[in-house]
């Protein structure tokens, strides 16, 4: 069976890593064209731009990875996706709060002795000197600092913020590899999505139990989860946004409306077939097969 | 006659009706489901829509008798019901049934008559018979059907009389028809030129007792408690709805529940489904809500209170 899921994903999630690349390497040649930052970080003073790009890219790719396993924005409310958009919230908020990474340094660092003035103050209190070096220090320069922000600080977001994302990669891996050994489900799956059926003895419970197991997993994917909707509604919904790829969800509705509002009696081959329907739905995306069998049936 | 012939026979019904009523398939559906449902239709719309040759071509296929009344406003309850004659020859007076006694009545333009005379036909309609001169005269019977459809001009208001809304209530649905498209309107122009001739004539497909026959399988379409809970949820919205003066009548509710059990026959279903319900809802409450003043000058419509409501009331889906 071809890895259907991500099949699904790769356009989307090309777009999305193409569109952050791009962002990123814009955003960072306006930077150093700007503000010529990399003169002034302590911690990148290689003046090698690859190295810098590297140290951004390699987390960058690490959270893309994070969001893949979490079917990002399918699963948006899940706790750790809430966690980790909280957690770049927070970085963005902590940059906006105490001074952006990149506040207007010097252009040209100038020599060490010369006199500085802090960037809000700059040629206006310090009048005298300013009228003393257009007069006769022609050697006095000022230099420009953000007044209440050491260049540092964007270093230290920028290390939390790449700490954050290894730690949250290495918390997702650890615990996929414990269940993997562990012979369970993995943790970021779409199977975690989906409850198991109870089995009822009456024939259209089963049949709504499926269609309900399915309809869920269909709304974790982006369905309509309107209440208002019907289950035709919510068909044509499903067949409109592509959700999936099987076809017989329509089949499945049918089913689920039989069961639901007639007083036909329903066979035990019409719950087998909603069973069939609904598990070729929920493992679209993943690697498991359905019982030939079980599926002639 | 079961479910499977019944669609197989109205889908012959629509299509040959169709292949002269250029483009109007959900118009013609609708009426085909109001004449299943047994109900009577209230045609809304402009002049030269379509809505007689509609209403002659269901008579002819389905073998009715068909009678076409035009509303003036000094039309009596008689023309419509029909008088007690003296017959000279026999020395008594004898009933001469009037045009009511047909098995689908055109009321064109009822609006034109007076309240009397709308009366009389409204009346008739309700309880399917009409007394005259102390004896009681049946409309309907197990072979013989009896459906009103009835036209009214939203146009020309002067010198009408707006049907008064616990008449109104009496109309199953309230069907709008509707220009055609460019399209459309360009194919009734070359079937015009095709046909060399002004009017068409349509074969009988059916007999009027099998008709009712297939009326009476709607009869059989089981209806159960969620969607009847359904049903009574979105009609006491209308109820309640702020917008509204007064909203739909328990009436509304039977006549929900009728039109969603035809539609199921028509999907060659013996249950009814929310899509049912909710499909018809706008055509079968729409006409039966009276909005407050306030939403009336705001430009609001009765159609848009249903369609609000439809959303907001929650479908039988979810729940095991």
């Amino acid at each position: 069976m071809v890895n259907q899921r991500f099949k699904s994903l790769r356009r989307k999630e090309t777009f999305l890593i193409i569109f952050l690349l791009l962002s990123l390497a814009i955003f960072q040649i306006t930077m150093e064209l700007l503000h010529g930052r990399r003169e002034e970080n302590p911690v990148l003073k290689l003046n090698l731009p690859i190295f810098e790009l590297v140290a951004i890219i390699i987390p960058l790719l690490i959270l893309i990875w994070i969001l893949l396993k979490l079917e990002f924005p399918f699963r948006i409310f899940k706790p750790i996706t809430i966690w980790l958009v909280a957690m770049l919230l927070l970085f963005f908020v902590a940059s906006i709060i105490t001074g952006a990474n990149y506040k207007p340094y010097d252009f040209n660092p100038i020599e060490s002795s010369t006199t500085t003035v802090p960037l809000s103050s700059t040629s206006i209190t310090d009048t005298e000197t300013l009228t003393d070096s257009s007069e006769t220090a022609p050697t006095t320069r000022y230099t420009r600092e953000p007044l209440l922000v050491l260049p540092i600080l964007g270093d230290i977001q920028n290390s939390f913020f790449i700490i954050l994302i290894l730690i949250s990669a290495i918390v997702i891996f650890r615990t996929e590899r414990k269940r993997k050994q562990e012979g369970s489900e993995p943790l970021i799956s779409i199977e975690e999505n989906h409850r198991t059926p109870k089995e009822f003895e009456d024939a259209p419970k089963n049949i709504i139990e499926c269609y309900y197991q399915t309809s869920e997993y269909l709304e974790g994917k982006g369905a309509d989860k309107s209440d208002h909707l019907t289950a035709v509604e919510f068909d044509e919904d499903v067949e409109k946004k592509k959700l999936t790829e099987i076809e017989d969800f329509n089949e499945l509705t049918d089913l689920f409306s039989e069961a639901k509002f007639s007083e036909h009696e329903i066979s035990q081959s019409s719950v087998n077939r909603a069973k069939v329907v609904s598990q070729k739905i929920i493992f679209e995306f993943s690697n498991i097969e359905i019982d030939p069998l079980e599926e002639e049936e | 006659m079961n479910i499977q012939e019944t669609v197989e026979t109205c889908n012959i019904i629509l299509t040959q009706i169709g292949s002269h009523i250029i483009g109007k398939d959900a118009v013609l559906r609708q009426v085909m489901l109001c004449l299943l449902a047994d109900g009577h239709i209230l045609f809304e719309d402009y002049p030269g829509l379509a809505k007689t040759m509609i209403c002659r071509s269901f008579a002819s296929v389905l073998g009715c008798e068909f009678n076409r009344i035009q509303f003036t406003p000094d039309l009596l309850p008689q023309d419509l019901t029909g008088s007690e004659i003296y017959n000279q020859k026999v020395n008594d007076f004898e009933f001469k049934p009037g045009p009511l006694f047909a098995d689908i009545i055109l009321a064109d333009e009822i609006n034109r008559a007076t309240p009397k005379t709308q009366s009389a036909l409204l009346e008739a309609m309700g309880e399917y018979q009409v007394t005259i001169g102390g004896k009681t005269y049946h409309l309907t019977s197990s072979e013989k059907p009896f459906l009103v459809v009835a036209t009214q001009n939203p146009l020309e208001l002067e010198g009408t009389f707006a049907l008064p809304e616990a008449q109104i209530d009496r109309f199953l649905s309230k069907i709008r028809i509707g220009y055609p498209s460019r399209t459309d309107e360009a194919k009734i122009l070359t079937n015009r030129i095709n046909r060399k001739s002004k009017s068409f004539s349509l074969s009988q497909i059916i007999t009027k007792d099998v008709f009712r026959k297939m009326q009476q399988i709607v009869e059989t379409v089981s209806v159960s408690d969620e969607i009847k809970d359904y049903i009574v949820e979105i009609v006491d919205r209308t109820r309640k709805a702020p917008q509204v003066r007064v909203g739909a009548s328990p009436r509304g509710s039977l006549d929900l529940m009728a039109l969603a059990r035809a539609n199921a026959v028509l999907s060659a279903r013996d249950y009814v489904i929310p899509q049912d319900v909710k499909e018809l809802a706008p055509l079968t409450l729409s006409h039966r809500i009276i909005l407050n003043i306030g939403s009336f000058i705001a430009g609001g419509s009765s159609e848009e209170v249903v369609s609000r409501i439809l959303t907001n009331v929650k479908a039988p889906r979810k729940e095991l």
